[in-house]
């Protein structure tokens, strides 16, 4: 289950990437051009959508370490399970409460299977 | 007591704050109102918001796996390393990618100030890691 875990970190890290960024970040800041806008503002944005492609290849490094290291990797899987989750339960609710939409932010089809096997993997591990 | 732990956790918690309280109001809300001007699509709007507001609850997350490590450590000392280890890792990304990009792309390493959050947090968890 953690290589499994692994895999869905990495895909989904990709995904974001290249699917994401085809779609959704690129076409932002075309739009973006044309309304005034502060670089605070621009730099904040860019750098959390970056830093998340990096946050998803940390923890691709993560679960691949807890799979060779068994005597830490239970706490390892139950931090990655956690802190998935708490993205997952935002991903859910953002799209439907404030756009009346689930697929509004469809980001939450990855990171629930990602927080379940990182639990399973953190079951499995005890 | 770990106190490299201790201030982990109160440095997330205090980075949630800052993001949530200070961010929210003087950089998400004016970019959502410019969303709305350059009428970007609900997708566009909502990811960028899940993302906004899902760094909130993970930040207050990751503050209490760090206050919850070290009250188990002595009970549980693996998993308050894994904890420390993982928190290290996890914002490392964040710090780097902050520090790079408001100077690459906006020639102003203030364009993306959060680095000032991120390496400290990065460092605390780090030296917590090791002192365990």
């Amino acid at each position: 289950m953690g290589l499994i875990l692994a895999f869905l970190l990495f895909a989904t890290g990709c995904i974001h990437h290249f699917r994401g960024g085809g779609s959704i970040w690129a076409p932002m800041l075309v739009q973006w051009q044309d309304v005034k806008q502060k670089k605070l503002v621009k730099g904040t944005l860019g750098f959390i959508w970056h830093g998340v492609t990096l946050w998803f290849i940390g923890m691709t490094g993560l679960a691949l370490y807890a799979y060779v290291t068994p005597h830490i990797a239970q706490g390892i899987y139950l931090s990655l399970a956690i802190q998935n989750l708490s993205f997952a339960i935002i991903a859910s609710l953002y799209g439907k409460l404030v756009y009346g939409r689930f697929l509004a932010s469809p980001q939450w089809l990855f990171f629930w299977p990602i927080a379940v096997a990182a639990f399973v993997a953190y079951s499995g591990a005890m | 007591m770990n106190v490299w732990g201790l201030l982990t956790g109160g440095l997330i918690l205090a980075a949630a704050y800052i993001h949530h309280g200070l961010g929210t109001r003087k950089i998400w809300l004016p970019a959502l109102a410019k969303l709305d001007e350059a009428q970007v699509s609900q997708r566009i709007k909502a990811t960028l918001g899940f993302m906004w507001h899902g760094i909130t609850l993970w930040s207050i997350v990751m503050g209490l796996m760090a206050i919850y490590a070290v009250f188990t450590q002595n009970s549980a000392p693996e998993f308050a390393k894994a904890f420390y280890l993982s928190i290290c890792l996890l914002n490392t990304p964040f710090a780097i990618v902050a520090t790079l990009y408001g100077k690459l792309v906006y020639d102003k390493f203030r364009a993306s100030p959060q680095w000032l959050l991120f390496w400290p947090i990065s460092f605390t968890s780090f030296l917590a890691f090791i002192s365990v």
